[in-house]
């Protein structure tokens, strides 16, 4: 009799358990920021410095130009959302992402360490974009460089891991030659920037993966 | 009535505010009034070829090189090198907001012969007053309007930018994107780059100065579309040549 009370109680406890299961926990969220701050930097045979500079300061403005147009806000947060997010830097299932389509002034990004949204939510991320960087340099060629930053808040206001770096790789059409068709290296600049994360999520996977097992 | 009934209604009604804009297309516009009866009899068989053309979303850029952020002589020009801190997308003050807003692109285009320009002649002109946003810009495989021309063609401002590069060199940069659909729905030829006029007036240092400056941006504006139609010629006639 005992145990028949004993099954039947956890019988009801089983069939409490299922609405409360039923009502699954607020799902995490992703915030993800694009970058503001474009930058192009081109060094010559000097090797960079200020005359270095004047000598490429229009061809650098025109980068940035063009940096600009081909990587705004929307063109950052889709080519981020087209990739395999989840996967790429292990967010939970069912991860909510959320777009912020105005770029975070980037002297705070070091600066504010608590969450840079309004949300509550109990499972909390933040991936930004911080810079982007066209280079060309005489011996190295050609490159876009994306610096990245995670943070993991968890369920409160305070910093639980936070991986930041570069991410970069060559270009091969960009930047175009005045006069001819843009498009294709336009269109580079995305795939490089895509690119880019990939290669800072295998490194941020890696280091979370240490971290973890410390 | 769908999307683009009111998209025409609109181009007509921006047709109609500016009158001077009409009478400068007339020339590149088919008047079934005008033409002689055979013609028209033609034009209703066969809808008229077709360029569309939308304004970018503004004129929001202001790219500076590193050299050019002190802005105050060689003291400032070392101390921008110093900071080296790029350049951030921001809203430029005074009267760039008119000068080149959305509605002062539409009117310049409607100002200007676009289709004899890009060397359409015999295409009419729909000029649309809300730009486009960026991602159907540049990931649209099709037709971006629900147009069934059978000669159907596309020219995009994707951006307008001002950029300023060291010792005061000013210039507007204008992103042009071209598609020829002829009469299918997938682009038979696409091309699009930057033009590149220099700036004489624009910033305005006073409020004096604003008319002058709206002026220039209105002038490298009509000038950029100019230089795009020669790049656009230039590089018909290397594909012409290739084959």
């Amino acid at each position: 009799m005992k145990h028949m009370l004993k099954a039947a109680l956890a019988g009801w406890a089983a069939t409490i358990a299922i609405p409360a299961a039923a009502q699954s926990p607020a799902p995490c969220e992703l915030h993800i920021w694009p970058a503001e701050r474009m930058n192009s930097v081109t060094t010559g045979l000097l090797g960079g410095g200020l005359i270095d500079a004047a000598l490429h300061s229009g061809r650098d403005a025109s980068n940035k130009a063009q940096l600009a147009s081909a990587l705004d806000s929307p063109s950052q947060l889709d080519a981020l959302q087209s990739l395999d997010l989840h996967n790429l830097i292990n967010l939970q299932p069912g991860t909510v992402i959320v777009r912020h389509e105005e770029p975070l002034d980037r002297k705070t990004m070091n600066k504010v360490k608590t969450r840079r949204s309004d949300s509550t939510a109990a499972c909390y991320r933040e991936l930004i974009v911080a810079d982007v960087f066209y280079q060309k340099a005489a011996i190295y060629g050609r490159s876009l460089r994306t610096l990245f930053m995670i943070r993991d808040f968890g369920d409160d206001q305070k910093i639980d891991m936070e991986y930041k770096a570069w991410g970069g790789n060559g270009l091969s059409l960009f930047p175009p030659k005045e006069g001819e068709d843009a498009v294709a290296a336009l269109d580079e600049l995305g795939t490089v920037f895509k690119k880019n994360f990939e290669e800072y999520a295998n490194n941020a996977r890696a280091s979370m993966a240490r971290k973890a097992g410390k | 009535m769908g999307p683009w009934a009111g998209r025409t209604a609109a181009a007509a009604c921006s047709a109609m505010l500016f009158g001077a804009s009409a009478a400068a297309q007339s020339s590149s516009v088919i008047d079934p009034a005008a033409a002689p009866a055979e013609a028209v009899a033609t034009t209703e068989i066969s809808p008229p070829c077709e360029l569309h053309v939308w304004p970018s979303d503004g004129f929001t850029r202001n790219i500076s090189t590193m050299l050019s952020r002190g802005d105050t002589g060689v003291i400032g020009l070392m101390i921008g090198a110093a900071r080296s801190d790029g350049d951030k997308k921001m809203r430029i003050p005074d009267a760039s907001d008119d000068a080149l807003s959305v509605v002062a692109q539409t009117a310049l285009l409607n100002d200007m012969a676009v289709p004899d320009i890009i060397g359409l002649p015999s295409h009419r002109l729909v000029v649309h007053d809300q730009a486009l946003e960026s991602r159907v810009i540049r990931n649209s495989p099709g037709r971006i309007a629900p147009s069934t021309s059978p000669c159907y063609a596309e020219l995009v401002i994707d951006d307008v930018a001002f950029q300023r590069e060291a010792f005061g060199a000013r210039h507007l940069k204008t992103l042009f994107r071209y598609r020829d659909f002829g009469s299918g729905q997938q682009p038979q030829r696409r091309f699009g780059t930057w033009a590149n006029t220099r700036l004489e007036h624009f910033p305005p240092e006073t409020d004096a100065d604003k008319a002058a400056a709206a002026a220039d941006l209105h002038s490298a504006f009509r000038a950029n579309l100019v230089l795009f139609a020669q790049y656009l010629s230039k590089a018909s006639h290397g594909e012409t040549e290739k084959k």
